[in-house]
């Protein structure tokens, strides 16, 4: 561990600790590595980022965390702990108990997540009968209960109603409902806004930093979008191509961030503010996982390569609290 | 007003859905809606789900009858053409859409797709259409090994290029582009949109551009529209509306997107409550159940646009010489720009 | 997004070695039993041992010998030639039948698919009319104001599967309808009929020739039954359906003279099915990959 995840740590036990975690995709011959060596811890209270665009191993390693990979899918090394207990080693028996009891998810699309035939109230209040062993009727109150603590409006009738009368915005907030149902340590957020218009995307992203300051639970929030990064997260880890390529404390790498790929990134990003500059596009495309190249991932795409660039980078200090992967950084060369 | 291109005026489009075979229940998408574009421009409408902006596109491209209303293009009236006029008129208007996967048919190759359009209206010889596509392909920037692939085995960037070769090869005048990047990463969403800024110039092209994404709307905008439930609230230059908003949804629009500046964050969000279903649609003015302005006038009365600067228009009662008094410094104008 | 497309082109060799041709098996044991009813029916001249019309009122009713490797039927006649014949009537009737239904049905499920509307309320309301006879009926009662022959069997199971064809082809078309490349296609300013021909048809063509496929079953199985009641073949042509109508009458003296028709139909009908699964399967996922 750098010396920079050391800085957070500061007596703290993390909640969620992801070990060099290496996912492959079978295919072929060849197995692909879509999560290579990918560490990552998110602690009690915090909300952790975990960002990159298509085929950066994201969503995989988001779903390894409580094995719901696709069958193609299988983790290959590593290692992932919830408070100290390895997720990694449990059985499939333990890991369901697990599932929406301790940690807990919220799709990227909410519609197809919940049964298009079961009503709201039945759906929220599935965990407390599954968990809990409770009483279908109480645990629909519970979930009327839930409903308002998402600010839905007259939760008793929304109960009643089926996923398809709600709107996108309220579908989600009734999974975010759903997912806290029983107060999990870790809600890990796949791409929750992605789907939904700007106003009821801030909406829904207020309620997850509700959720934080009510229950002090850790998530890990993964997403595309820049902006939610600077608005929620508290750190972030900036993946491509399966590996980690920078990450650090939000304010640092906002401040300064000093991957090609990150700096592309956020050039990248048109924004309503005035500017006269370009959008800068990334010349080439992110490499499939069957054909990863030996050095840096990024490097052929990279306008600042260099011989080196040839051997893979290690994470090397930036900064307190800031990391990145790219030897620019070795000797001062930024 | 005789160089705009585009003309849509008291455009109005109800859908008849649903319910039973003697009460079909009216959805009104759009309603009394006012825009011009002048050639060589770019419009921009912005709004969310339920805006309209969709049928809007639809209209223009007169792939759809309004209710109300008319669209001119060139002066003349779009649906008081004759089969043979609108035949040529195709040529002028072309689109690029948002969902590159089906916007191809999968039995196609590039070349087919690419050519379709040629064959159509009956555009040259066999071996200048060949001659056609081929640059088409290469103002997009891919080359001639494209054309005997599948789209379904490019990627999402690619596909859009060849929607976008697909949308000149006629020399239009006017694209319509409805969300083109929303399906898109954003490093593939920068070079697509610095595409269409680059054979905007060199075509000299009109665009109507939709996107949800404000930050899209300001890099390839002159003007920039509003929507919000079937009416335009707000339009002027893209600059001054961005900076300096005059309706309240517009300003709740841009507070509301998260900025990627994490020194400004957690600024007090207007609670904006659900969007009313468009079956119901409130009245007055339609942002009045949510609105942190509202007064008791805007349930009933419904505001028209009212200009406030050049080229510059919003539509709410607090522009009205009535209200103005009741309006907050940042609404009336002669306020510092909004905290961007 | 297919981690597959992303691993680039690959040789002819590589590709053919990668097909997995377990999955393959139905598409190849149906084809194979079609393949081999084709060829009876195809070279049942070159094929046949003898005449299937020839009479040798001497050997009558033997059971399967080395002369008549299946026997003869009550007129001596020999039951393998004249099983053989039969089998081209059986796959003409087929081909023709499907063939009028397919093109039947599927212009008219396109066209009330496309169009919507009045057209299509007035399409698929007559051809519900027409669904709703059981189809043996409906055979009967056509032949019956066409007159039987064989040619007239074809027309009317022609005409049984036009709606089946035309439901089919109007929830595909529908289904098309909804991608945006239609959308697309009227952008550019594509006229409706080459839209309907160039960009619809192609498309809905999939599911309509697995269906046929199974149709083809079906085909064989009504032309037997129409010449079992006598309204198909008619005598001294054989087909399996008049054969089985002999056969049945004796069963305890010469039971091969049923059992030779329907093993032969079993074998037609149970080709067909595998052969239809097997197309099924071998078009959907291939075309989702990306070849």
């Amino acid at each position: 561990m750098s010396t920079a995840e050391s800085d957070r740590r500061s007596g703290q036990r993390a909640v969620l600790e992801i070990d060099h975690l290496t996912v492959e995709l079978a295919g072929g011959r060849r197995a692909a590595r879509v999560v290579d060596d990918v560490s990552l811890a998110v602690f009690p209270r915090e909300i952790v980022g975990l960002i990159g665009e298509s085929g950066s191993g994201k969503t995989m390693t988001a779903l390894s965390i409580l094995r719901l990979l696709p069958r193609a899918a299988s983790i290959a090394g590593g290692e992932i702990r919830l408070g100290g207990a390895s997720l990694t080693s449990m059985s499939e028996a333990e890991l369901r108990r697990i599932r929406g009891r301790r940690i807990a998810m919220i799709p990227q699309n909410p519609m197809s997540a919940m049964n298009p035939v079961l009503r709201i109230g039945a759906q929220v209040g599935e965990p407390y009968v599954l968990h809990r062993g409770v009483r279908w009727t109480d645990a629909v109150a519970q979930a009327v209960r839930l409903l308002r603590d998402v600010h839905l409006p007259l939760p008793e009738e929304r109960a009643v109603e089926y996923p398809h009368q709600f709107s996108g915005g309220m579908q989600q907030r009734a999974m975010t409902a759903m997912a806290i149902a029983l107060e999990p340590q870790l809600l890990i957020a796949d791409e929750p806004t992605t789907a939904l218009d700007v106003t009821i995307q801030a909406q829904v992203l207020r309620l997850l930093l509700e959720i934080r300051d009510r229950h002090g639970t850790a998530t890990l929030l993964i997403t595309h979008d820049l902006g939610v990064i600077a608005e929620m997260c508290d750190w972030v880890y900036v993946m491509y191509a399966g590996r980690i390529l920078e990450q650090g404390s939000v304010e640092r790498i906002f401040a300064r961030p000093s991957h090609p790929y990150t700096q592309a990134l956020m050039r990248a990003t048109p924004t309503v503010d005035a500017t006269d500059a370009d959008l800068a596009s990334i010349p080439g495309s992110i490499p499939s996982p069957f054909e990863l190249p030996a050095g840096c991932r990024f490097a052929d795409r990279c306008p600042s390569r260099f011989e080196r660039c040839e051997r893979e980078p290690l994470l090397l200090d930036v900064e307190a609290s800031h990391s990145a992967r790219c030897w620019l950084l070795e000797d001062g060369r930024e | 007003m005789s160089d705009a291109l585009l003309q849509v005026k008291g455009v109005g489009k109800t859908f008849a859905l649903g319910g039973t075979l003697w009460g079909r229940r009216q959805l009104r998408a759009l309603d009394q809606v006012d825009l011009e574009i002048a050639r060589a421009q770019s419009l921009g409408i912005v709004g969310e789900s339920g805006s309209g902006k969709s049928t809007l596109c639809r209209i223009v491209l007169r792939l759809l009858r309004p209710s109300a209303g008319q669209v001119l293009f060139e002066g003349l009236d779009l649906w008081a053409r004759s089969a043979h006029e609108m035949r040529q008129l195709r040529r002028q208007m072309q689109a690029v859409f948002q969902d590159t996967a089906s916007t191809f048919n999968p039995r196609h190759t590039v070349r087919s797709a690419l050519l379709a359009p040629l064959e159509v209206h009956r555009i040259g010889t066999a071996r200048t259409r060949a001659a056609l596509v081929e640059e088409a392909l290469h103002h997009v920037g891919l080359d001639a090994r494209f054309l005997s692939r599948h789209p379904h085995t490019l990627s999402g960037g690619q596909r859009q290029r060849v929607a976008i070769a697909r949308a000149i090869i006629l020399r239009p005048s006017l694209v319509v582009a409805d969300e083109p990047t929303s399906a898109l990463d954003v490093s593939v969403q920068a070079m697509i949109l610095n595409l269409f800024k680059t054979i905007q110039r060199d075509f000299g092209l009109t665009y109507l551009f939709v996107s949800h994404n404000l930050g899209v709307i300001r890099y390839v905008s002159d003007v920039v529209a509003v929507m919000y439930l079937g009416r335009v609230v707000e339009v002027g230059p893209v600059g001054r509306v961005f900076s300096s908003p005059r309706h309240p949804y517009t300003r709740a629009l841009l507070e509301a997107i998260p900025r990627a500046d994490p020194s400004k964050r957690q600024r007090d969000l207007p609670v904006l409550g659900e969007l009313p279903s468009a079956y119901r649609m409130p009245s007055g003015c339609r942002f009045h159940p949510r609105c942190p302005l509202a007064m008791d006038i805007c349930a009933q009365e419904d505001p028209p646009l009212y200009p406030v600067g050049d080229g510059h228009s919003a539509a709410c009662l607090l522009h009205d010489p009535r209200f103005v008094a009741a309006a907050p410094a940042w609404i009336s104008g002669g306020a510092k720009p909004v905290n961007v | 997004m297919s981690i597959h497309a992303a691993a680039g082109p690959r040789s002819p060799g590589e590709r053919l070695a990668q097909i997995p041709w377990k999955r393959y098996r139905l598409l190849v044991i149906g084809g194979a039993l079609v393949g081999i009813v084709v060829l009876a029916a195809a070279f049942a001249d070159v094929i046949s041992p003898s005449s299937p019309y020839e009479i040798d009122v001497t050997n009558r009713l033997q059971p399967p010998s080395r002369t008549h490797w299946l026997g003869t039927d009550e007129f001596g006649r020999d039951v393998l030639s004249r099983a053989v014949h039969a089998a081209r009537i059986s796959v003409k009737v087929a081909v023709v039948a499907v063939s009028v239904g397919l093109t039947g049905g599927t212009l008219i499920g396109i066209t009330a698919g496309y169009f919507g509307g009045v057209v299509d309320l007035v399409l698929m309301r007559s051809m519900e009319l027409l669904f709703s006879f059981p189809a043996i009926l409906l055979a009967i009662v056509l032949m019956a104001v066409l007159g039987t022959s064989v040619l007239n069997a074809m027309v009317a199971i022609g005409i049984i599967f036009i709606p089946g064809f035309s439901r089919l082809a109007r929830a595909a078309t529908q289904e098309v309808l909804r991608q945006q490349y239609i959308e697309a296609a009227h952008t550019i300013g594509m006229s409706d009929r080459r839209i309907l021909l160039g960009e619809i048809l192609p498309n809905v063509i999939t599911p309509l020739l697995v269906e046929a496929m199974a149709a083809f079953a079906y085909a064989v199985l009504l032309e037997s039954s129409l010449s079992f009641l006598g309204l198909g073949a008619q005598p001294p042509e054989p087909s399996w359906g008049n054969m089985l109508n002999t056969g049945r009458g004796f069963m305890d003296q010469a039971p091969w003279l049923g059992v030779v028709p329907g093993l032969a139909m079993f074998i037609a009908v149970l080709g067909f099915n595998l052969l239809g699964d097997g197309l099924r399967d071998f078009l959907d996922p291939h075309l989702r990959d990306g070849a």
